[in-house]
């Protein structure tokens, strides 16, 4: 576990005041952008180390809400505060700066650019030259595509392939909050198993982790706490194994009574 | 014959000149997705830095050529953050119109500061080379050598820096550069001082061997265009190959058509490009219909 | 944003914004027909001549510009041509006509191959175009020894028989008048009228104008070819008064000073840029300063006013008044009259141009839409991989589900017509659609909606429907149009709620009386009571046999609307069914729910849970669980 602590320690700037456990609030945000209000009054808490999962149907709002805490739009109302301090209109930067990291729909990594120069580009915000390098080598331990494919360039990997070193460029400036979009999504089912048991030995080690996932059996096997979006706000919420139980993931994704 | 081959000479060292100066409003609108109507008067600023530097002020050609870049630095960071940046989400139509504005302000300024007039450039060597019967000039090859330089240091930016391997994530997807933490912003300013340094650079670079004047902006605008959109914006390669291919056809078309107009070139080359291959003559993506790649994210 | 729309009462409700332009257009007409009086010198009278001339050059440059989304830099190419035919024909053969003639057919023709060639090109691209259009008829002028060459034109205009005392410049002024309030304002009342209407809801949102049937690129051509044949007749007044013209006319300044003088008046008032063309006339007479401060301060402007104040001067003065009254900028403000919702508002206009529900007969009518084994790859990725399925017309709703990237979208642009499938047909009743644009599917029945929900953002609500009847019929338009209630202030579509704006769209679809409808995503971004009004519309368009393929998340929408539902998974048809059928399909639970190998029953019922369902910390892993590409275990840490 060695390894992973080094990889996965805590940058002091996020540390959370005392008094408080949660790392990450989202208090009754509304916004969207172009024509409608996406999200409706949305309200739900990160607490440190937690693992929250936010799961519900596409269009729900669930990648509008990771959006906004990473700061790629302003909600319109309400406010999201993170290490107990309102987030404000920040760009996404200096976000990344505070240690909130965001693994977007689809990967997005840069296509023609290599595997490590995707790394190295994300290192270059955080550190420098030397200390860069050393990073991405302590990634590739948990990451062994990095030193396989490290000369690839990235367009050309498999959307699996791709998911990995997605999330290794998520955690190059080791963020205090991880924010997982769908990273199930579009993935073959053996590549879906390989990144649950990454996510899960990250958790494990102690990182903070919001995942949005339509996909309720890889958001059940990881999160300990579910929050439910439909049309945009957050209708039920709880711990994992009441919530999958309960009547909500029914309605939800196949209507009333299925 | 012999005539043929003196123009070849003559228009490839034209089209070498063409290679950085397209090579600077390639790379702004691989990263920007942006036109800048005033890059011409970039080319401009050099030529009149060089002549400031070298007359003037007598100082030797180097330094002026380093002077012309810092000034061409300087114009391109300007018209990002005071013409550009402001429109950021707004129709590219309204950049264009915005630098077009642009361009007559540095133009007509430097216009009523100077007066318009032809003056000449002190280059850096003088004498020539003599191939059989061809007679190639000491700063045609000085010329050349600059261009080279210069986009082997673009490259090398571009490849094996940091800031070069942010800008080149720019081009290829700045929704996820902004997530990584890139500031962006800065990323857009220094690609376009880059951008303004190598139309300068273009600028003084041919300017020993031409004349400089005030409205040498607007022709080369012309040129630069029809190179971008004829090159496809999606490969250096592709643009470097029409900018000596424009060069040359330049120089024949002045010297074989009776009263021919070198401009003429430029527009039909441009109309032609335009109707049979929108996309650019060397690029697999969308350029004129919609979307284009870059020089900057790839080539 | 506001939610509501409020109906203004009777008589008092005024259209802020055309009044402002109807000052502008008095103002402007006084001036022109004063002048004349009370000019002091021939001088005078030239400064005149020019704007008025400058003015028709601006004020078309403007409508193509801000109305039609054109950036033109051809308008001075086409002046040169007018200026240059006329002058020619003066001097070679005494008479102006032939000249005339030719500008207007030679333009009018120009126009139109410029157009062919380059309309369909993206912004910029048409500018450089354009641009090049311009310097390539200054270049030619300079060449042809007929024109002059580098010296151009110089003659005398004669007089001539028709015109009687036509030399003088007292009647070529009158007659530039005439000439351009004819030209003008033609054109302002066919921008009031169809084609003006479908170019702004096209330069809005062009993809949805095609979805329901408008063919923009039509109109486009029309105004092109318009305003470049005002551009030559303005060229053919100039060469009549000026009795000269050469190839420095062309040039990349006059150029800028066109457009810097459509913009200064105001970029959103019609007859504004008289404003920018008497400004740059007069005020340069007025101040003794050298061509080339114009030219800086000409190039400043135009920056200036993109940049910090597009309304122009109009635009300040119209702001500054209302702000003086109290009032904001012109928007209309509560006073008498019963509040109302947008979406009641959207329902009362629309309602009556809705088919009536009637008794509807799936497949009753006999047509169906068919997609037959539809594939779609590019770049090496495959979209979709061979799709087929059935909508039977005559009320049938099919719902088309499937997670982000599972081809939904590209099947629905497929059928649409935005995007051609690789293989594969598709088939509406007998008929092949493949090469249809999406404005000929609507034609025959087939129409589609599209998920920003953005409608047309500067239109209002009466005039988004009127574009519905424009890709009908445009007779029916005109009559419609004079029964509107010209009282009644509406705001425009982008500041109505999301809700309404939605069903606005949807509505517009449905109004076009289709047979088959695409509805992409209806109710996301909608509010639970929105979403309601949406379902309770569709229901009454089911009713009267409209056929619809609804991309839908929601699946309690989809179970309320839709006979049957395809689920899409990676580019395949995974299931087909009912909803009921699909909800219990195990493959389609796996593919959304995703339990890894366990069953999760939907059928079981509430509080229910199947003893199967793993939770966080003992799902079983996966045999190969290490990350090593090559399957080889990894080391533990």
């Amino acid at each position: 576990m060695r390894a992973l602590a080094g990889l996965t320690s805590r940058r002091s700037e996020a540390s959370v005041p005392a008094g408080s456990t949660d790392l990450l609030e989202v208090l009754d945000v509304w916004g969207g952008y172009g024509s409608g209000d996406v999200i409706r009054g949305a309200t739900f808490t990160v607490p440190a180390s937690g693992v929250v999962g936010l799961v519900g149907p596409n269009g729900a709002g669930k990648t509008t809400l990771l959006r906004g805490i990473s700061g790629q739009f302003s909600f319109r109302s309400g406010q999201v505060r993170y290490a107990g301090r309102d987030l404000g209109s920040q760009r996404p930067d200096r976000r990344a700066h505070q240690g909130i990291a965001h693994v977007p729909q689809g990967r997005r990594l840069f296509p023609d650019l290599t595997v490590t120069e995707n790394l190295e580009v994300a290192c270059g915000v955080f550190m420098g030259r030397e200390a860069g390098r050393q990073r991405i080598s302590e990634l590739s331990e948990l990451f062994p595509i990095i030193s396989e494919r490290g000369r690839q360039k990235a367009g050309t990997l498999s959307g699996g392939e791709q998911q990995m070193v997605a999330i290794a460029r998520g955690l190059v400036g080791r963020p205090a909050l991880l924010l997982l979009d769908e990273p199930s999504l579009g993935l073959a089912p053996a590549f879906i198993a390989r990144v649950v048991d990454l996510l899960k030995d990250l958790v494990a080690a102690g990182q903070t982790v919001l995942l949005a996932e339509q996909n309720v059996g890889v958001a059940s096997a990881l999160c300990t706490h579910l929050n439910v979006v439909n049309r945009g706000a957050v209708t039920d919420s709880g711990p994992a194994d009441e919530i999958l139980g309960g009547q909500a993931m029914q309605s939800v994704y196949f209507g009333a009574g299925g | 014959m012999l005539v043929f081959w003196q123009q070849l000479v003559n228009g490839l060292v034209t089209g070498a000149d063409y290679i950085l100066l397209a090579l600077g409003l390639s790379l702004v609108f691989g990263v920007l997705r942006v036109v800048n109507f005033a890059h011409g008067e970039y080319f401009m600023l050099g030529g009149l830095a060089g002549y400031v530097a070298t007359g003037p002020l007598g100082l030797p050609y180097p330094v002026a050529v380093l002077i012309a870049i810092a000034v061409g630095a300087l114009a391109g960071m300007v018209t990002d953050i005071a013409f550009v940046r402001p429109l950021r989400g707004k129709s590219e139509e309204a950049v264009f119109i915005s630098t077009f504005g642009l361009s007559f302000v540095i133009l007509y300024g430097v216009d009523l500061a100077t007066g318009d007039s032809e003056r000449s450039v002190n280059g850096a060597a003088s004498g020539s080379l003599h191939l059989g019967a061809i007679i190639i000039e000491n700063q045609q090859l000085v010329t050349v050598g600059m261009v080279v330089v210069a986009v082997g240091l673009v490259v090398a930016l571009l490849r094996g820096s940091r800031i070069g391997t942010q800008i080149r994530a720019v081009a290829q997807d700045s929704y996820a550069a902004e997530l990584v933490g890139i500031k962006v912003g800065r990323v857009f300013s220094v690609t376009f001082a880059i951008g303004g340094a190598l139309g300068a650079l273009a600028g003084v670079a041919i300017s020993p061997l031409t004349s400089v004047n005030p409205f040498t902006g607007q022709t080369e605008l012309i040129t630069a265009f029809v190179i971008v959109v004829a090159g496809g914006m999606a490969s250096m390669a592709g643009t470097a190959a029409v900018a000596l291919c424009l060069g040359v056809a330049e120089a024949m078309v002045n010297t074989y058509l009776p009263s021919g107009d070198g401009s003429y070139t430029d527009y039909v080359f441009l109309v032609l490009v335009l109707l049979l291959r929108p996309n650019g003559l060397f690029s697999r993506s969308r350029g004129a219909l919609g979307g284009a790649t870059s020089v900057a994210a790839g080539g | 944003m506001t939610a509501n729309i409020k109906r203004i009462g009777s008589a008092r409700a005024i259209d802020r914004r055309g009044a402002a332009n109807a000052g502008v257009r008095v103002v402007v007409l006084a001036v022109a027909l004063l002048v004349p009086l009370y000019a002091g010198s021939s001088f005078d009278l030239q400064l005149a001549e020019l704007v008025v001339i400058y003015g028709i050059l601006a004020v078309t440059a403007r409508f193509m510009m801000i109305d039609a989304g054109l950036l033109a830099f051809s308008q001075i190419g086409f002046f040169a041509i007018g200026s240059y035919a006329a002058l020619i024909s003066v001097q070679d053969t005494g008479s102006l006509w032939p000249g005339f003639a030719v500008a207007v057919v030679g333009s009018a023709l120009l126009a139109l191959i410029v157009a062919l060639l380059s309309l369909r090109l993206r912004g910029f691209f048409f500018a450089i175009f354009t641009l090049a259009f311009t310097s390539l008829v200054g270049l030619t002028a300079n060449q042809l020894s007929f024109a002059g060459g580098s010296n151009g034109v110089q003659i005398e205009v004669p007089t001539m028989a028709p015109f009687g005392s036509l030399g003088s410049y007292d009647s070529i002024y009158w007659a530039t008048v005439v000439v351009a309030a004819v030209v003008l304002v033609i054109l302002e009342r066919l921008g009031h009228g169809p084609i003006g209407l479908v170019l702004r809801a096209s330069r809005d949102n062009e993809a949805f104008a095609r979805g329901i049937g408008l063919a923009p690129l039509r109109q486009r051509t029309a105004a092109f070819i318009y305003c470049s044949v005002a551009a030559s007749i303005a060229g053919v007044m100039f060469g009549l008064y000026f009795e000269f013209i050469s190839p420095d006319s062309v040039s990349l300044e006059q150029v800028l000073l066109v457009l810097v003088m459509a913009l200064v008046g105001g970029s959103g008032y019609f007859w504004a840029p008289f404003i920018g063309a008497a400004v740059f006339e007069v005020v340069p007479s007025l101040v003794s300063v050298s061509q080339s401060v114009i030219w800086l301060v000409a190039g400043a402007l135009m920056a200036l006013l993109v940049l910090v104040a597009p309304g122009g001067v109009v635009g300040l003065l119209v702001g500054g008044y209302h702000r003086l009254r109290g009032v904001s900028d012109g928007r209309p403000q509560p006073s008498e009259g019963p509040v109302v919702s947008a979406m009641d508002e959207v329902t009362r206009l629309a309602g009556p141009r809705l088919p009536a529900p009637g008794s509807a007969v799936i497949g009753g009518n006999g047509r169906s839409l068919r997609a037959e084994d539809i594939k779609v790859s590019y770049g090496g990725v495959n979209a979709l991989s061979g799709v087929s399925f059935e909508v039977r017309g005559g009320g049938e709703f099919i719902g088309l589900v499937g997670a982000n990237g599972s081809g939904k979208t590209t099947m629905v642009n497929v059928l649409s017509g935005f995007v051609p499938a690789t293989s594969g047909r598709v088939l509406l009743g007998d008929t092949d659609l493949r090469r249809l644009p999406p404005e000929r599917r609507a034609a025959r029945g087939l129409v589609r909606t599209f998920q920003d929900g953005a409608a047309f953002r500067t239109l209002d609500i009466p005039e988004c429907l009127d574009t519905v009847t424009v890709a009908q019929s445009r007779w029916a338009l005109l009559v419609r149009r004079l029964r509107r209630d010209r009282r009644v202030d509406n705001v425009p579509a982008s500041a109505i709620s999301g809700g309404a704006r939605q069903l606005l769209m949807i509505a517009m679809a449905l109004a076009r009386k289709p047979d088959f409808v695409i509805l992409d995503e209806p109710t996301t971004a909608l509010g639970a009571e929105e979403s309601r009004r949406v379902i309770a519309l569709l229901r009454q368009a089911k009713a009267s046999g409209i056929s619809a393929i609804i991309i839908e998340h929601h699946f309690d929408v989809v179970t309320e609307l839709c006979d049957r539902v395809c689920v899409l998974d990676h580019g395949q048809l995974l299931a087909e069914g009912t909803p009921a059928e699909v909800a219990k399909n195990p493959s389609v639970i796996e593919a959304f729910l995703g339990t890894m190998g366990a069953v999760y029953d939907v059928g079981i019922g509430v509080g229910q849970r199947s003893p199967d369902i793993k939770l966080s910390a003992d799902t079983q892993r996966s045999p190969d669980s290490r990350l090593t590409t090559d399957g080889q275990p990894k080391v533990a840490p």
